[in-house]
């Protein structure tokens, strides 16, 4: 065998062999360069992964369709583009140079297939998605990556406006309400239902990850806390000191309106009332003795198991009777209390300036009190869902060097290598030709000697 | 001449480069030819989650047609989706295919069940959709996910109940009404509003838009400022005036509203009254029907039997009797007098502001307060329905997988396998250049043989 591959070399090593392996080595380095340069490095590849709960299930975030062909939209198309050679480029013509591919398993489809066969279930949606993108023009501007760089973040940003959690909600200050137009009461109102709308949001966010603890050292639930004591205690004195003391800035106005309010749901709790009582006496009308007669198993004509169940007429209106109960009894309580306002306020034809003043500046402290654990609520709540959407996507992009060494260094060995064992087969065979060639002159020769001979 | 294996072999070996050429040349050939034939087959896997699908019926009670994937509505906005607008549907249509894939072990049932004689529907509700596409993976490939997302849409708007609200006519106060008729539109739009929002937010309590992270209630509560605030407000300002455009037209249409009030009222009595005979006389009527507690032996019509065992194979009628559907309008009758007794009673309220003597002064002050405020309020309801649409439609876009999804990605396949057409094209090459070699060497021997032989 070593002689055999000494042999081999050997034969390489002649002039001619070697200054045309040198040549083609050179040819090949080139070949591959420009190959390299003009056509690789213009197809770039990037690779989606999609990190978040239901992207198993082929689910954005909120629960919708997640739809990859998104990526190929006019608008991401449009951002990803600004700033480049290519901004003057058509989008439709963009689209047509970005080709997605999954890596999905040849055999998945019948997998899921059989499985539903199977009455089983077996869901086969991908995670990962390849994105490739080849520059039309080889020999402008390589812009590839900056391109698919540009998408990928365009793409982030819009998966983040639309699809993920949101916390606007939590944001808080002096011009979110005209609180100064508003009246005493209706600004506690508002300021009651904003608190209330946050500790409800953080509240969820808590009981996602009790654990998170924002840079400053805040959780979410001493969030909770301080948005709940600045209920129940600050709103709840302000509160207090607006309705004991009728603080109003229009109190005729504030008691006119409240008169009309106690009216109008004083008609819609009589409504609800009254179809609570007429449900509850029907009740007494309904004849027990139809349950012995028509409600037990039968068969019917068509040799069909015949059984209604029984009294669901009973339960029915029970059930409504009981409902337009627990909705007028909501009613009637409101009414209550609006009746408890109209007595308090209108005990006073004007309030007091030391109480207006005072109402003022409790509200004033109020609004800077929450717009302050606004911030907090803010700031903690970004950092959590920083911290929770962190890994729902991960990019990466394949760029190919320009130069490409490995790629040049890999083409031109693989070239001389076989163009080696070309040589070394076409030199065998030229060898074994000059000997059958010499062996025929030799032969040629002697025959004419022994012809002289003869 | 005798020729042996072995000058095959020599044979072979003498024409090697033209062995070599033709199976190249053939391999090559073959690979272009497939190339330039190749097209790319994708499919998928859909499945409804509609538990009527299984038994044949869509989400509106009528039959279940799955063809319906490839519907011309959903089938125009695939061209538009795919940019091939100038091209006729039919030719994309043709070459979709839906085929059904069945439970194995349900069918099994359905074939034993019907062999005793027994009825068993089974629906499959899982498709495989099909599309022979064209020579680009990448078309066929978005095409078919095309008709999918299109389809989905069409059936989330077609059968699913999706969330909606009607939006207020801003410009309301350009129009003829009168000012109680203005508010009462927009009271009636808020209160409708809140109604659907608040049916919404018990299906899905903690759904949050990750448009805006608004939620329902948050919305409930902003219709419900206006509700509480502003419009009392107006009603006030209309009623201590009074302020109307028209009184007297204000008075004829509240009168004839009480009036209709009590007719709808008398309405409802009477059939509330006319139900309760038909309740009496159904129990009546059915004392005399054999069951469980009276023996059939006594009647005549032994069909009419008892069931002593319960067997599975029965259809059980799960329906509500007719006597309690009585009852059910029975009661409704009732509380729907009611309900028209104490409007008819708001109306009289409504009349007898309006007949409160005025000042003019204080109504013309309160007319112009009126239209400042109605204003307002459609003001600040024009960024509440804003948020409103936001949320209703990611909470839509939510509602559609919850009936319908992909059970597995677009795959695509090639029509011709490139590899094995590469093979059958080397082989041929290499097996038809062998012959023709052979053949040619073995005429070329003959020939020569053929030749000495004369020569000797």
């Amino acid at each position: 065998m070593a002689t055999f591959l000494k042999n081999c070399l050997l034969r390489l090593f002649k002039l001619r062999y070697v200054i045309f392996l040198i040549c083609a080595a050179i040819i090949l380095a080139l070949g591959a360069w420009g190959y390299n340069y003009f056509v690789r490095s213009k197809l770039i590849t990037m690779t989606i992964e999609l990190n978040y709960p239901g992207s198993e299930k082929g689910l954005n975030p909120d629960g919708s369709f997640f739809d990859i062909t998104e990526f190929k939209s006019d608008f991401l198309i449009e951002k990803a583009k600004k700033g480049l050679q290519i901004e003057e480029n058509d989008n439709e013509f963009l689209k047509t140079r970005l080709t997605f591919t999954t890596n999905v398993p040849n055999d998945v489809f019948d997998t899921v297939v059989e499985s539903v066969e199977n009455s089983e279930t077996n869901v086969f949606l991908p995670t990962t998605y390849f994105l490739y993108y080849s520059q039309k023009d080889k020999f402008s501007k390589n812009e590839t990556s900056a391109f698919m760089n540009n998408l990928a973040g365009a793409y982030t940003e819009h998966f983040n406006d639309k699809y993920t959690l949101k916390n606007d909600l939590l944001s808080f200050d002096e011009n979110t309400y005209d609180l100064k137009k508003a009246d005493y009461l209706e600004a506690y109102d508002l300021l009651y239902k904003k608190t209330t709308s946050m500790i409800s949001l953080i509240e969820s966010h808590e009981a996602k990850d009790n654990t998170f603890k924002s840079s400053e050292g805040y959780n979410l639930g001493m969030i909770c806390d301080m948005l709940r004591q600045f209920k129940d205690i600050n709103l709840a004195n302000y509160n207090s000191f607006v309705v004991q003391n009728g603080v109003s800035r229009n109190n005729s106005l504030f008691v006119g309106r409240t008169e009309r309010l106690i009216e109008d749901k004083t008609l819609d709790y009589n409504i609800l009332a009254e179809e609570a009582n007429v449900k509850k006496d029907a009740l007494s009308d309904y004849d027990g003795n139809i349950t012995a007669n028509a409600f037990i198993p039968a068969v019917n004509e068509e040799r069909d198991y015949y059984m209604a169940r029984t009294k669901t007429g009973l339960d029915y209106v029970a059930e409504e009777a009981q409902s337009a109960q627990v909705r007028a009894a909501v009613l009637r309580a409101e009414v209550e209390e609006l009746k408890n306002y109209n007595e308090k306020f209108s005990s006073h034809a004007f309030s007091a300036k030391e109480n207006t003043k005072k109402a003022d500046s409790m509200l004033e402290n109020l609004t800077e009190r929450l717009t302050e654990l606004s911030s907090y609520a803010k700031k903690t709540d970004d950092e959590y869902l920083e911290h929770e959407t962190r890994d729902y996507f991960k990019f990466k992009v394949y760029e190919t060097s320009e130069i490409g060494v490995s790629f040049i260094i890999k083409i031109t060995l693989l070239g001389i290598l076989i163009l080696c064992v070309l040589i070394i087969t076409y030199d065998f065979f030229a060898e074994d030709r000059q000997k059958k060639f010499r062996q025929r002159e030799r032969n040629a020769i002697e025959k004419a000697k022994k012809n002289l001979q003869v | 001449m005798k020729l042996t294996i072995w000058d095959l072999f020599r044979f072979l070996l003498k024409g090697k480069w033209t062995v070599f050429t033709v199976t190249v040349l053939a391999t090559v050939i073959t690979l272009v030819l497939v190339n330039a034939n190749q097209t790319y087959t994708a499919k998928t896997i859909i499945q409804y989650a509609d538990n009527c699908v299984s038994e044949g019926y869509n989400l509106k009670g009528e039959a279940f047609d799955a063809k319906e994937i490839i519907s011309p509505s959903v089938m125009l906005r695939v061209l538009e989706d795919t940019g091939r607008s100038s091209q006729k549907m039919d030719q994309i249509r043709n070459k979709i295919t839906i085929t059904p894939i069945y439970d194995t072990a349900k069918v099994a049932l359905k074939e034993a069940n019907q062999k005793n004689g027994v009825e068993y529907e089974y629906f499959p509700n899982t498709f495989c959709v099909e599309y022979d596409g064209t020579p680009s993976f990448e078309q066929t490939r978005s095409t078919l996910n095309s008709v999918i997302n299109n389809y989905f849409d069409y059936y989330a708007k077609t059968y699913l109940y999706l969330a909606s609200v009607k939006e207020i006519d801003y410009s309301l106060t350009e129009q003829d009404f009168d000012y109680i008729e203005q508010a009462e539109l927009i009271n009636n739009n808020i209160k409708s509003a809140v109604s659907a929002l608040s049916s919404y937010s018990r299906d899905s309590d903690n759904y949050l838009s990750p448009t805006n992270g608004v939620s329902f209630n948050v919305l409930i509560n902003n219709f419900n400022h206006i509700e509480n605030y502003l419009l009392p407000e107006i009603f006030e300002k209309i009623y201590t005036g009074p302020v109307t455009k028209n009184k007297a037209l204000i008075d004829n249409k509240y009168v004839e509203r009480r009036e209709e009030y009590l007719r709808n009222k008398e309405s409802a009595e009477y059939l509330a009254e006319k139900t309760k005979e038909k309740m009496d006389a159904y129990v009546e009527a059915n004392l005399t029907v054999p069951n469980a507690y009276h023996d059939s032996e006594a009647y005549s019509d032994a069909e009419l039997g008892i069931i002593k065992d319960v067997d599975r194979t029965f259809k059980v009628t799960t329906e509500r009797t007719l006597y309690d559907s009585l009852f059910k309008n029975y009661a409704n009758s009732l509380a729907e007098a009611r309900t028209n007794a104490l409007l008819a009673e708001e109306c009289d309220n409504v009349l007898k502001r309006f007949e409160e003597n005025s000042n003019p002064e204080k109504t013309a002050a309160n007319a112009a307060e009126v239209e400042a405020l109605i204003e307002e309020c459609l003001e600040e309801l024009r960024p509440i329905y804003k948020d409103t649409f936001d949320v209703i439609d990611d909470y839509n876009a939510s509602l559609v997988p919850k009936h319908i999804t992909k059970l597995c990605d677009i795959c695509y396949f090639p029509k011709y396998n490139y590899l094995l057409f590469a093979l059958v094209g080397f082989i041929a090459g290499f097996g038809l250049s062998c012959i023709l070699v052979i053949a040619f060497e073995t005429y070329a021997l003959f020939k020569k043989a053929e030749k000495n032989g004369k020569n000797s």
